[in-house]
């Protein structure tokens, strides 16, 4: 039993093997917030590290972070909210009109499995939506997703309604999707364009460090 | 097992989903005619039974025509013959030849118009590339006029919507008058699903005007096997075949006997970062039983095409886009949207590929065009002439037949290629051929009664023309 034997069943997606592990663990009074960065966190930076170097398939990834999240579920009634480690909360949508989510779900996984908090807002999310989730969560940065050329303009309803609200400048805003480019991204004002997954994941943490 | 049992096997399985999973419709008017024509409906979730399915796609044409404004541009679609259009309306990315990607602009545009007009193999015409310099939330509607003035050949329409829809319809109205619009169709326009097994308002809202107007319209889901349909690509296949014949049940029930083609851009994502990829086998693979499983329902068909996931022109386009093209003549595939230009799995276009697919298509056309047999090209007598160890270059048969036996490349380069850069030679042989193309365009008449009428009718609609 061994932080060691945690990490690994996460980067194999066992589930069940990470929840016993776990369970151990709690049992034998490991500081649990050890566990988390110690065990499961380390196992998904190796999956983060795998997926990148083309190592690691989709859908290996997310049998890995399926079974890092059962271990966080065992150990959080153990921590305090406020001690429950994340670098910021981030609110993800897809934009008014598009029904398109499947990367936008895969960025959101990634992002939650990188330490993120995150704020799954959904399809067809209207800017009104966007803005209120931002408020409510205090959200350090916000995703939009977009898969068509019809849908990507509301991108640029969002951010305006960010300004409207007084929030633009207290929040970063990313987004990502097939039609949309750094160009539209430096139009509309956003601070990020990523094209994939992956990219979202590792440059959305540096957005707010 | 034999291919026509894979077939079936394929339409049970549908059948079986389209009546036990059902599809969602987001779009209470076509809710409202299922409900009108008997199909069980629970909120926004459809079920066909097969019997049901059957009798609504009997209504589609087996064949119909798209006119032009010039109809020697007129276009069977269906039955054993094959159409090609050069790609599909409003894309926002530019691929340069060296591979950089950027905004199109107003000439990209018109190049491609002109170069689609030029080239004997299109006899559609299509967007391809939003101009930058369209600052419209509809821009189509600015780029159809463009479209209708610099080519009479037929028209494919925009990205979908009310708005853009009825205002493609009055502008062909404009065009060819109230009442030939009632009776022809004037326009192919593409109504995609929203996988799996969905269809959202924009796309249903398309579908009924185009419809409804008699118009044409391609249904066209395009199922990513592993992201949205099962990573088994016989499973996806399932699953964008209730999607193709919903969407052609649709367009039946909004106005029966309306022309409609069965499509599909169904193919394979990569599991490595769960991208599109269409320049795959899997990819052919869908190709082909598009084709048989819209022959089975006796609907014209629409894939393939000269498809990459190669983000730039290179080895990886060429031999992706050739593999596609090819299973797509061979297929049985009616309509084919993608033949000219497209890169990076339907993201981006490029000139310099739209005309290296030019020449793919030469060679496979070539191709199929088979052997000819007669008498003369036996040439048995010329054999007799010549005899063994002799030589026909000289020979006066060669002379008068050399002209049309073999295929004459415009790009590819042969024989020896001394002290030569030869990527250099090929690009330059590239420009050539795209300047030839250029060169020779003419713009065709365009009434100027009409003309101002359709710049009337856009600027009152606040189009900066």
């Amino acid at each position: 039993m061994s932080f060691e034997n945690i990490s690994k069943s996460v980067i194999e997606g066992n589930e069940k093997l990470v929840v016993e592990e776990v369970k151990k663990m709690i049992t034998g009074n490991t500081e649990p917030l050890d566990i988390i960065n110690k065990g499961l966190m380390d196992g998904m930076n190796v999956v983060g590290v795998r997926f990148k170097n083309g190592d690691m398939f989709v859908p290996e990834v997310l049998m890995a972070a399926k079974s890092m999240k059962s271990g966080i579920e065992l150990v959080k009634p153990l921590i305090k909210e406020e001690d429950i480690p994340t670098i910021g909360t981030l609110v993800i949508g897809t934009v008014k009109g598009d029904l398109h989510d499947i990367g936008k779900n895969l960025v959101a996984m990634l992002l939650e499995s990188s330490g993120f908090k995150v704020v799954n807002l959904g399809v067809d999310v209207t800017p009104e939506k966007f803005v209120e989730a931002v408020k409510e969560n205090k959200a350090s940065i916000v995703a939009m997703s977009a898969m068509l050329t019809t849908t990507m303009i509301n991108m640029k309803k969002v951010v305006e309604a960010l300004k409207e609200a007084g929030l633009k400048d207290e929040v970063k805003i990313m987004i990502g999707g097939a039609p949309v480019t750094t160009k539209f991204a430096e139009e509309i004002e956003a601070d990020l364009y990523t094209v994939d997954a992956s990219s979202a994941a590792e440059e959305g943490r540096r957005l707010v460090s | 097992m034999e291919k026509e049992k894979k077939v079936q096997a394929i339409h049970n399985a549908t059948m079986n989903v389209m009546e036990n999973v059902g599809l969602i419709v987001h779009n209470p008017e076509i809710i409202e005619l299922f409900k009108k024509n008997g199909i069980k409906t629970q909120g926004k979730r459809v079920f066909l039974k097969e019997n049901q399915i059957m009798e609504w796609l009997k209504k589609a044409p087996t064949e119909f025509k798209i006119h032009a404004r010039n109809n020697k541009y007129d276009m069977l679609v269906g039955g054993d013959n094959i159409e090609f259009g050069p790609g599909n309306s409003g894309t926002t990315i530019m691929t340069d030849y060296d591979g950089t990607e950027r905004d199109p602009n107003y000439d990209d545009f018109t190049k491609f118009l002109k170069l689609t007009h030029v080239s004997e193999h299109f006899n559609i015409n299509s967007g391809n590339v939003t101009p930058y310099e369209i600052k419209s939330e509809v821009p189509f509607p600015h780029m159809l006029y463009s479209m209708i003035d610099h080519s009479d050949k037929c028209i494919f329409g925009g990205n979908g919507g009310k708005v853009e829809s009825q205002r493609i319809v009055d502008m062909l109205k404009i065009v060819f008058g109230e009442k030939e619009v009632k009776e022809k169709a004037y326009s192919l326009s593409i109504v995609s699903s929203a996988s799996p097994l969905q269809y959202d308002k924009n796309m249903t809202d398309t579908l009924i005007e185009c419809s409804k107007n008699n118009q044409a319209v391609v249904i066209s889901p395009a199922v990513m096997a592993g992201s949205t349909g099962p990573v088994t690509v016989a499973g996806s296949i399932v699953v964008s075949n209730a999607e193709s014949i919903l969407g052609a049940v649709m367009t039946q029930m909004v106005k029966p006997g309306s022309p409609v083609i069965y499509g599909s851009a169904t193919s394979s994502s990569d599991m490595r970062n769960g991208s599109f990829s269409i320049g795959s086998p899997e990819s052919a693979l869908c190709v082909d039983y598009a084709a048989e499983l819209a022959k089975m329902y006796g609907l014209p068909s629409r894939g393939g095409g000269t498809l990459v996931d190669a983000r730039n022109l290179s080895i990886q386009s060429a031999y992706e886009a050739m593999m596609i093209l090819f299973s797509t003549v061979n297929s049985g595939i009616n309509y084919v949207l993608h033949t000219a230009g497209f890169l990076g799995a339907y993201n981006s276009m490029s000139l310099e590929k739209f005309v290296v697919d030019m020449e793919l298509l030469d060679m496979v056309k070539k191709y199929k065009e088979g052997l000819d047999v007669s008498e003369n090209d036996l040439a048995v007598d010329v054999i007799k002439e010549i005899g063994p160890g002799g030589e026909f270059i000289t020979s006066m048969h060669t002379y008068g037949n050399f002209k049309k036996s073999a295929y004459f490349p415009d790009l590819s380069i042969r024989g020896p290629v001394i002290g030569k850069d030869q990527e250099k030679v090929y690009h330059e042989n590239i420009k050539k051929k795209m300047d030839k193309m250029l060169n020779s365009y003419e713009k065709p008449y365009f009434p100027k009664d009409t003309k101002s009428q359709l710049v009337k009718y856009l600027e009152e609609k606040g189009y900066q023309l």
